[in-house]
């Protein structure tokens, strides 16, 4: 394998012989990834990478980001959905552009702010797939927060899993008891439940 | 008398003086005899234990790296750069630490199953193997990195940690593309009923319980204060509206069975 491993000096890049790729694919993503780090490292200039502090984080990206996502919440409130979804959507890309190494705290910041605008907006387009997955992907990185379960509870409904909802419901009342807007879904959700099993009155 | 209280003579045996030195010699033979063949067989067993992790392609990926940079045959401009090395270093981290967040997570785990007796002593071994191979990874990526710049090691490993949560994010991100499709799939009848429907929905089926701005801007606070007010101010457009599109549509329910769903 060693051989087939190919160092370009001008562009700095590793490369691997389009055989091998297809027999190891995870190779390939490997040497992608570690490219992608290599330039990294020197676009940033200094002789090692610096220690990941808010000082270091790329703030011309933050402010590029910070733009997308105020775009997106006006585009929300003109009621074009579709379009702030497209803002939520090129603002993510970009947060997965950053450097590698900066950091962590503030990617997930960013992250999650623009993900639980875009599950909105997802729902507000009737696009419950997207919507859970979002939402989903919000309770991965804050267990503790009720409106996410509300999204994903949301989700879930107009998808039909009923059960999953009233669970995501109820795990969200466990953190807050008093959410009015959680309480109301939760009432509806249960009629619907009732409902289906043929017990409603 | 006097002849039964005669005592022989013991009879004495001559031996060489190399004896005892062949004697011992052959006793420290069998011994570095049974200990290289020993060693021999645990290193086998070792190497036929089946490793937890896949093959970790970062090492070899650095490993070969490293060869080329210090073989005199290539010649200077053709020889990895010292950064792209570094990189690789750094990736080579990235998976050890992964790897290393991975046993540790797992531990306890192993360690109820095998006190359970639900695991054997073999996959629990091969825990053990994987838990030391691990120590050994990361202590000679620190001679690594020493050799690259003292002091390098300080900050080595916060960097590598953040490398590492960057690249499980932006897995779990791209995980989320595919996945779609495949939920799409598992809840096939679901999603016939929902989408299709989407035209119908307006007019026959509950409304949008959508989670309204409010929700959005309560997360906003605590992350972003700046866009708070922003926010806020939508909020009470878009709360009329999804009052009165609950009101309509949902609400039908709660008249009817106001509670009842609760006592459930």
């Amino acid at each position: 394998m060693e051989a087939l491993i190919n160092y370009d000096s001008k562009s700095k890049n590793l490369s691997i012989s389009s055989e091998l790729e297809s027999e190891l694919p995870h190779l390939k993503l490997e040497i992608d990834q570690l490219n992608t780090l290599t330039h990294e490292i020197i676009a940033n200039g200094a002789d090692v990478p610096p220690v990941p502090t808010p000082e270091t984080f790329n703030k011309d990206i933050s402010k590029m980001v910070r733009k997308l996502y105020e775009g997106g919440v006006q585009a929300f409130r003109l009621g074009k959905f579709e379009e702030s979804v497209k803002q939520f959507n090129i603002a993510i890309e970009m947060i997965t552009r950053r450097a590698k190494f900066d950091s962590f705290q503030g990617t997930i910041q960013e992250l999650s702010l623009l993900l639980m605008s875009r599950a909105d907006a997802y729902l507000k387009t009737k696009e419950y797939l997207k919507a859970y997955n979002d939402a989903d992907l919000l309770l991965g990185m804050m267990m503790n927060t009720p409106e996410n379960f509300l999204r994903r509870g949301v989700a879930n409904y107009f998808l039909g899993n009923y059960e999953a909802a009233r669970a995501d419901y109820q795990r969200g009342l466990s953190f807050e008891e008093d959410h009015d807007r959680l309480n109301a879904e939760l009432t509806i959700c249960l009629d619907k439940i009732l409902e289906e099993n043929g017990d409603y009155l | 008398m006097a002849e039964e209280t005669a005592i022989p003579e013991p009879e004495i045996i001559k031996i060489s003086v190399f004896t005892p030195l062949i004697y011992v010699g052959v006793v420290l033979s069998v011994f570095v005899a049974f200990s290289i063949i020993y060693r021999r067989r645990r290193l086998n067993t070792l190497r036929q234990t089946e490793p937890l992790f896949k093959e970790n392609y970062n090492a070899i990926l650095y490993q070969n790296l490293k060869e080329q940079y210090h073989n005199q045959n290539i010649p200077k401009d053709q020889r990895p750069h010292e950064k792209v090395l570094k990189a690789a270093l750094l990736r080579r981290a990235v998976e050890a630490i992964r790897r290393s967040m991975k046993l540790k997570e797992c531990e306890s785990i192993f360690n109820k199953l095998y006190q359970n007796g639900l695991i054997g002593d073999e996959i629990f071994k091969q825990y053990e193997i994987q838990l030391k191979f691990q120590e050994l990874e990361l202590k000679e990526i620190v001679q690594e990195c020493e050799s690259y710049k003292k002091g390098w090691v300080q900050t080595f490993f916060p960097v590598a940690q953040e490398i590492c949560f960057n690249e499980a994010l932006r897995r779990r991100l791209k995980a989320m593309e595919g996945r779609e499709e495949a939920l799409a799939e598992l809840w096939q009848c679901f999603v016939e009923k929902t989408e299709p429907a989407k035209p119908k929905t307006k007019k026959t089926s509950p409304a949008p319980a959508v989670v309204n701005e409010k929700e959005t801007t309560g997360e906003n606070k605590a992350s972003v204060e700046d866009t708070k007010e922003e926010v806020e101010e939508d909020e009470e457009s878009d709360e009329e509206a999804n009052n009165e599109t609950q009101k309509t549509s949902t609400g039908q329910n709660k008249k009817k069975k106001k509670g009842k769903g609760k006592k459930k």
